[in-house]
């Protein structure tokens, strides 16, 4: 065991070692997966590293305000759009989505500045939403944004004009390399983590474990959530956004149920409550869907070919989080930061069970 | 004129009676359970692909489907109940002491692989299912041509309300099940064994989605994996408005949602009606908004001081 | 003996709210146990009524271990629990709840006849039988409470705080009927109490909890003795020392 030095320096470090681990995590793996140089693993990590800034983004707002949202999907297809309206097909696009105000008709901004501002349209919608939904409790919320889900998935399914509707839109510039997404998912750790350590996260976090207290304290919950929510939307619209320059066509499917799972179910694996658990629950899911994945194509052990149905994938993910919710109800990281070793202290967490253990 | 207002009648009645079935289902077992079961959806897809041999192919061949009715019925409903009973042994139960919270993914969860399930053995091209076509005629009705199949809707949804009602109020396991849906605890230190009043919820509430599968199938003519989704939809917004926890409120509610379906599909314009749906879900949350314990509050929602 | 908590520890989560408790009820006995907030006197009641898991210790009532038993289970042998704040269900009727505790009887003589008796003993309670229990007042839910706890004819009634929130002439009268009922059906009584008075002129014997643990165990009047030491614990003195000041 390292003796903890100290020292001021020590100290600092010490105190962002939970921000700094996670982002040593994410250079190493993008330095083994540009060493390794195999185009499949290229596009599975930069796939996964997209995934981690939209789960990250869930997890600013579900881990400190401890409402659980389904909706967050919406605003990842919000930004995906939006930059997709910005830098996508000069000659198509007048003819795909003619609905399209004139002063982005026929406009191409490059793809920086395009991203930005598609994270920023979905903090605007998640402003305006936001607005009426973060009233509500915690179940209401929680449905109210399911039913947001489903608005936005309806509106984009059938605005035709604008959206293409069902058919998809075709010739985004894919330029998101793992280099890229790297360093979107590094801001975007940085972005939560401050966040978290603010007065502002730390406020709202004292709302999710006794809101009655928190409100007695003085904190104006619904202006937090408000806010949470907001910083949450861009992160995961600006994750939107890199993912249709990722794919390179977009369909409105895509953000509907099965995203909004496979993203909840990684940061309930990973640990709802922590940043870690956000990053561990992308790396773990990712891992594990790709496993699967070459396992439903057919895949060749020990001279047997091992091939699972269609669908399988999926089924073995939802039992996956069956079991974290019962045996692991706080995740991987049982939602606890990644913190710098030393000696053990007789601090102990206080469970908050309740006195009905039925 | 009137005719026409008659025929959106029918037609508010026929819906309102297929999301009453769904929201009654999602209501007993959020009562008894506290559970937000986002799985029922996929509860009532079950009902459904029972009907039908197992198999990828696209197109359906009858399985249970071509027997007689009764026998039609009381097979899906042993097959829904089989589920629920199955859902509550491997996710309810083992998370009954956690938070709302966790209870709600874990239902989502428990949706998700269901419904992956039915894509597994099924794929997931939705397939077109006729059953009952003798169903389908018409008959005539104060001067209207009406569907068999809306008046056997309306009707049996009519009949299971009442056989709901009167088990509720006038049986002793009726008697129970509402004391354990107020105060489950309290339940229990009288006596009341837990684990006989949640089969019996989930027992209804398999029933009722079987029920509604039926129905819902009869009149769509397809089965897909995912076919559950907007019916749970629409029976949730009818939980909501009627208040959660009330029964009552659940089937107003979904006759509410009913109607206002095919009100804006009759007045809104052309471009507009795909976006109906999304209508009904903004409504949703302007009725939370307004009324967080629904338009309807359960009498006993209401805080004891 | 008919109730008996051996060396038992309770916790919350982390939180160790019993610690090492032991207490023993006898056939026929009343039996309070006092102490100030946060003792963990619910908790120990909340425990013998199966709702709470001990850590460590027994529970046997009746010759038999209840210790891991659900709550069910032990109302059906005759452990009956009045939890604290009178918990009707208030959707059902008077009739209902009272119903309710028919039913918990493991005999099934028919209990119409209890039930006349028990509206009979009730007058308030017959006249509102039809009445949504939510309508009762206070004092009128505590009676319900208890009508419905002795319809179940347990051979042990446990009451936590059955003062609360009561009118001190109300509470005259619930513990009047207590005292009848006992003679009645030879109840034995466990009575958690924050108010030492009433509790201490009724009982046989007294435990005195604190911080999770047995600090003292006599009868009235040993513990009364004491009192003294009480006060200065507790923090307040009893209305009667009081008035003896």
């Amino acid at each position: 065991m390292i003796a903890p030095l100290i020292t001021a320096p020590g100290r600092r470090l010490e105190a962002a070692w939970p921000l700094l681990s996670l982002i040593i995590i994410l250079l190493l793996v993008a330095a083994a997966t540009l060493w390794v140089n195999d185009p499949e693993i290229d596009q599975t990590v930069t796939e996964a590293l997209i995934r981690l800034i939209v789960v990250v983004g869930m997890y600013l707002f579900i881990g400190n305000s401890g409402i659980i949202s389904f909706g967050h999907i919406g605003f990842m297809a919000i930004g995906a759009y939006a930059a997709a309206w910005q830098t996508c097909c000069p000659p198509l696009k007048p003819m795909i989505m003619p609905g399209l105000p004139d002063f982005i008709l026929h406009r191409s901004l490059p793809f920086l500045p395009a991203t930005v501002i598609a994270g920023t349209l979905a903090a605007l919608v998640a402003f305006l939403v936001g607005f009426f939904i973060m009233r509500l409790s915690g179940v209401g919320a929680s449905i109210a944004t399911f039913a947001f889900l489903a608005i936005v998935e309806i509106i984009y399914s059938n605005w035709d004009r604008v959206t293409a509707g069902t058919g998809a839109v075709v010739g985004i510039p894919v330029v998101v390399t793992v280099p890229i997404a790297t360093c979107a998912s590094i801001a975007a750790l940085i972005v939560a983590y401050g966040f978290q350590v603010s007065s502002y996260g730390l406020s709202l976090r004292s709302s999710r474990d006794d809101e009655v207290a928190a409100r007695a304290a003085g904190v104006d919950v619904f202006r937090q959530r408000l806010i949470a929510l907001v910083l949450s939307a861009f992160l995961v619209g600006y994750g939107g956004a890199l993912y249709s320059h990722f794919l390179g066509i977009l369909s409105p499917d895509i953000f509907y149920l099965n995203l909004a799972f496979v993203t909840l179910a990684m940061l309930v694996v990973g640990g709802v409550g922590s940043l870690a658990g956000a990053v561990v629950g992308v790396l773990v899911v990712s891992a594990t869907i790709e496993v699967l994945r070459r396992l439903e194509v057919g895949m060749d052990l020990n001279g047997m070919t091992i091939r699972l149905p269609p669908g399988s994938q999926e089924v073995l993910l939802g039992i996956l989080m069956l079991l974290v919710l019962i045996f692991r109800n706080r995740g991987l990281t049982s939602s606890r930061e990644i913190s710098w070793p030393r000696r053990p202290s007789l601090h102990g967490s206080i469970d908050k069970r309740s006195v009905e253990q039925v | 004129m009137i005719s026409t207002m008659l025929q959106y009648v029918i037609d508010a009645l026929n819906l309102g009676s297929l999301y009453a079935l769904t929201a009654l289902g999602i209501g007993l077992l959020f009562g008894i359970l506290r559970v937000i079961n986002f799985a029922h959806g996929d509860f009532i897809s079950v009902g459904a692909y029972t009907l039908i041999v197992p198999s990828t192919n696209a197109l359906a061949v009858l399985y249970v489907g071509a027997l007689p009715w009764p026998l039609v019925v009381v097979l899906t409903a042993l097959s829904v109940i089989a589920v629920a009973m199955l859902s509550e042994l491997v996710v309810f139960r083992p998370l009954r002491s956690s938070s709302p919270a966790t209870l709600m993914i874990g239902s989502f969860a428990l949706s998700f692989v269901i419904q992956h399930l039915i894509l597994m053995v099924h794929g997931s091209r939705p397939k077109a299912v006729n059953l009952w076509p003798e169903l389908a005629t018409q008959v005539e009705l104060l001067g209207l041509r009406v569907q068999k199949l809306h008046l056997v809707t309306v009707g049996t949804t009519a009949m299971l309300l009442g056989i709901l009602t009167v088990l509720l109020r006038a049986t002793r396991t009726g008697v129970e099940m509402r004391a354990a849906a107020e105060d489950y605890q309290m339940a229990r230190m009288l006596g009341i064994r837990a684990n006989a009043v949640i089969g019996g919820a989930l027992a209804l509430s398999g029933l009722l989605a079987a029920t509604a599968s039926l129905l819902y199938t009869a009149q769509s003519g397809i089965v897909s994996y995912q076919m559950g989704a907007p019916l749970m939809m629409f029976a949730f917004i009818s939980t909501v408005i009627g208040g959660l926890g009330n029964l009552l409120g659940a089937v107003f509610g979904a006759f509410v949602v009913g109607a206002i379906e095919v009100a804006l599909q009759a007045t809104l314009p052309d471009q507009l009606r795909p976006f109906r749906e999304a209508f009904v879900f903004t409504l949703v949350i302007a009725i939370l908004l307004w009324r967080p314990h629904g338009i309807i509050e359960a009498r006993s929602s209401r805080e004891r001081v | 003996m008919l109730l008996s908590v051996e060396n038992m520890s309770v916790y919350h989560g982390q939180v160790r709210a019993l610690r090492g408790v032991s207490l023993h009820v006898r056939q026929g006995e009343t039996v309070s146990i006092l102490g100030p907030n946060g003792a963990g006197k619910s908790t120990l009641l909340w425990t013998i009524a199966g709702a709470l898991q001990p850590r460590s210790g027994n529970i046997v009532f009746g010759g038999r271990s209840i210790t891991h038993l659900p709550s069910e289970t032990i109302a059906r042998l005759g452990l009956s629990t009045v939890p604290e704040r009178r918990r009707v269900f208030s959707s059902l009727t008077v009739e209902e709840n009272l119903r309710l505790g028919l039913w918990a009887r493991s005999d099934r003589r028919a209990g119409n006849h209890d039930l006349h008796q028990i509206l009979d003993y009730f007058p308030r309670l017959a006249e509102r039988r039809r009445s949504l229990a939510a309508r009762l007042s206070g004092g009128e839910q505590q009676m319900l409470v208890i009508a419905r706890a002795l319809l179940s004819r347990p051979r042990l009634i446990a009451l936590d705080e059955p003062s609360f929130g009561l009118a001190p002439m109300v509470v005259d009268h619930v513990y009047d009927i207590l005292r009848d009922w006992r003679e009645r059906q030879n109840l034995t009584l466990l009575i958690v109490e924050q108010t030492a008075t009433r509790a201490l002129s009724f009982s046989d014997r007294v435990y005195v909890l604190r911080s999770g643990h047995v600090e003292q165990v006599g009868s009235p009047t040993e513990v009364c003795d004491a009192e003294r030491l009480e006060e200065a614990y507790f923090g307040f003195p009893s209305s009667e020392a009081r008035d003896r000041r």
